[in-house]
């Protein structure tokens, strides 16, 4: 009995790797993403850091 | 666009679409160097920040940059005290300095630096400093010569044509420089970073990638982990994201790439490119502050997930069934 619940059990396991998505779906958020680089700044001249800053991000949602 | 931006659009399209007065030069043939010229070239990033630090000014800079759809300017009034840059307005916004430490990647490991006198920009007399890769013009500034700040700075692409110009036109500086401390006061990114000692399993940061970039950390960001890199003179974040990317509901009015022969996105912002690409199991997006190509190369080396063992795999799936019966709370 335990090995045929053991089998059952790997044919769940095998059937839900199956049918279940392996990766979720991701859409970067790239406006914000290129503010949170922005505002990281360690290596930018005081001057050149406005550029990000002054424009905002148009990337439409 | 107003009439007015239009009209210092057209005064300035001209230089900011030419060559560079200076030839392209080499390392191997630096012009003359005067003192003055020769202290901007030490490290001029660094110089500049020092000044920003010990001298207060107000000025009005004026952004360029061009995209696909031509070129844009605009400009902004910035004032500058107790160390810190910030663009006025109604609401003050700190853009300087950032919320990470500045890196400490020695610029001469991948760019040659030349010093040469340079002309007047602000009114002011400057000195012009040559970034060159490889014997390229990567960018050219003018470097205050009585303050060190850098006055103009131009970025230029493979063909050396202008891609981004920001010039200070206006320069007030104040009658005592500030103390160099940091003040308090209003600050558009007020929350630590989150540093991360250890990284998931499943993703991988090299230390180092394609065209002379070192990792200098790694930070949570939401969903995102964001490795920050750097050459010396251009940061580089990649954030990464385990998952499938979902490339039509990607901003439009981007243009497609290759990164490493995988499919990419790119989009031109004001201050550099990002590139939005997927290699086994990690969605990256790469924003940079150096020219496409640099950007594109660096993004080339980034590696894919490592394969979750099955373990990992199965408590995945199981995740993916709860929240799909409970609705994804």
């Amino acid at each position: 009995l335990a090995a045929v619940a053991a089998a059952a059990a790997a044919v769940a396991a095998v059937v839900l790797l199956q049918v279940t998505p392996q990766q979720d779906p991701v859409t970067p958020k790239v406006g914000q993403l290129v503010q949170t680089h922005a505002a990281s700044g360690g290596n930018t001249d005081p001057v050149g850091q406005v550029s990000p800053v002054a424009v905002p991000v148009s990337f439409r949602p | 666009m107003t009439a007015a931006c239009l009209a210092v659009a057209a005064l300035l399209a001209l230089p900011a679409t030419a060559q560079p007065a200076t030839a392209q030069p080499t390392a191997a043939q630096p012009a003359a160097a005067q003192p003055a010229a020769a202290q901007a070239a030490d490290n001029p990033i660094e110089r500049a920040g020092q000044a920003a630090r010990t001298h207060a000014f107000t000025a009005h800079v004026d952004v360029r940059w061009v995209d696909a759809a031509g070129e844009h300017a605009v400009g902004v009034d910035v004032q500058s005290g107790s160390g810190q840059v910030q663009v006025a307005g109604p609401e003050l916004a700190r853009v300087w300095p950032g919320t990470l430490a500045a890196p400490d990647v020695p610029l001469a490991d991948k760019y040659q630096v030349v010093a040469q006198p340079g002309g007047y920009v602000a009114g002011r007399p400057t000195s012009a400093v040559l970034v060159l890769e490889a014997g390229r013009l990567v960018e050219q500034l003018a470097i205050d010569d009585e303050t060190g700040l850098i006055l103009r700075r131009e970025s230029f692409d493979a063909n050396g044509a202008v891609v981004r110009r920001i010039e200070v036109e206006q320069l007030l500086l104040a009658s005592a420089p500030t103390a160099g401390s940091t003040a308090a006061g209003p600050r558009r990114a007020s929350v630590k970073p989150d540093v991360m000692s250890t990284l998931p399993p499943s993703f991988r940061a090299p230390a180092t990638l394609e065209g002379g970039y070192r990792r200098l950390g790694a930070y949570r960001q939401g969903s995102a982990i964001q490795l920050v890199y750097s050459d010396g003179l251009h940061g580089l974040s990649v954030f990464a994201q385990s998952g499938q990317l979902m490339r039509d509901r990607l901003p439009s009015g981007g243009d497609r790439v290759s990164v490493g022969g995988r499919p990419g996105n790119h989009y031109r912002w004001p201050g550099g490119d990002v590139v939005t690409w997927q290699n086994k199991g990690v969605v990256y997006t790469a924003v940079g502050d150096a020219s496409l190509g640099d950007v594109l190369a660096a993004a080339a080396s980034l590696p894919g997930a490592r394969p979750l063992p099955f373990a990992g795999r199965l408590r995945h799936a199981c995740r993916s069934v709860v929240e799909t019966l409970t609705g994804g709370s």
